[in-house]
């Protein structure tokens, strides 16, 4: 399976993610880490995508209160892995991974943290079979774009690449 | 004979003063945690005194005593108590500042009316302050490096729980997804 790194302006951020989601086949896996879970699916479902595939990692919130998803701390990187390799081995048949947007997680851990952490999720999903798309906005975060590239199958969305 | 006859009252004395002597029985002992003092701090001990043939109040004069290796005293303090059958104290002494570090006697004298009933000796260490901070400090090492251990340890168990608990919680939100497609 490939993965793939998108990086759009963040004007135009949204409307990649909703017009990639539309196009992904099987159940995915979003890791929201600059919206609660509740707001990306009010604007998935406004923009017609089916929210009953996805399952939600939500970086934002922190209430515990609901039930249906999974919600950890930004800072905690090995967490997240963690959530993520439990949900690819929960959801049987075929699965995508996204995360929304990878640059926001630089605003909570070094730019290193966050590469190792990039360079174990593509590894683990190209092990496992999982698509995986990373969007990040153009404007934030050059240097850990310059150290992630090359984790990538496919970068999207910069010059020269 | 006549010798005999003549001292009788003599030996019948010395028969009451030797009965009045073993009579009295007296036990001392340095706990552990004072065998080794810095001088200049105080030694601490237990006493122990029995005198079961005694059946009235008595006075006793307690006399303690520091002495080195020749016997010199180094350090002496008197106390009186009362008996009657029997007593036990835990007493201290403090131990002169300037001595050198190494064996000293400790010495408990115990007589009534000047004289003599029991004595007996016990040992104990004079160490060097020195070498007496070191002993703390590597106790309070050891203890900072076992707490540690322990947060390290509690750390890293919450961070398993941690673990299991968001695999148990995936692992719910799938099935209840699942079920309610089915």
């Amino acid at each position: 399976m490939k993965s793939k790194l998108v990086i759009v302006s963040v004007d135009k951020l949204q409307s990649k993610i909703v017009s990639t989601l539309r196009s992904l086949k099987g159940i995915g896996i979003y890791v929201s880490l600059n919206k609660n879970k509740k707001s990306i699916e009010n604007i998935l479902k406004k923009n017609g995508v089916n929210v009953e595939k996805l399952f939600f990692i939500d970086c934002v919130s922190s209430s515990g209160a609901e039930d249906d998803v999974v919600q950890i701390s930004p800072t905690r990187l090995s967490d997240i892995k963690c959530a993520v390799e439990a949900f690819v081995n929960e959801i049987k048949g075929k699965k995508f991974l996204v995360i929304d947007a990878l640059s926001v997680l630089l605003i909570y851990n070094n730019e290193n943290q966050v590469a190792s952490f990039v360079r174990n999720i593509t590894r683990d999903a190209s092990d496992k079979d999982v698509e995986f798309i990373a969007f990040s906005p153009k404007t934030k975060g050059e240097e850990l774009l310059n150290k992630i590239f090359n984790f990538f199958d496919e970068v999207k969305g910069v010059k020269g690449k | 004979m006549k010798i005999f006859e003549k001292n009788i009252f003599l030996f019948l004395l010395l028969i009451c003063f030797i009965n009045f002597v073993s009579s009295l029985s007296l036990d001392l002992s340095i706990p552990k945690e004072y065998s080794e003092v810095v001088s200049g701090e105080s030694v601490y001990f237990q006493i122990n005194v029995k005198y079961p043939e005694n059946t009235l109040r008595q006075d006793l004069v307690l006399e303690y005593k520091i002495l080195d290796e020749n016997g010199k005293v180094l350090a002496r303090l008197e106390t009186l108590k009362a008996i009657e059958t029997q007593f036990s104290l835990f007493e201290s002494i403090v131990v002169p500042k300037d001595l050198v570090p190494g064996m000293y006697v400790l010495n408990v004298q115990v007589s009534s009316g000047g004289i003599l009933m029991n004595e007996i000796n016990t040992s104990f260490n004079v160490v060097d302050e020195k070498e007496s901070l070191l002993v703390i400090f590597l106790i309070i090492f050891l203890g900072a490096v076992i707490f540690g251990i322990i947060i390290y340890l509690i750390s890293f168990l919450k961070i398993l729980w941690n673990k299991f608990m968001i695999k148990i919680k995936v692992r719910r939100i799938v099935k209840k997804r699942f079920q309610e497609v089915n």
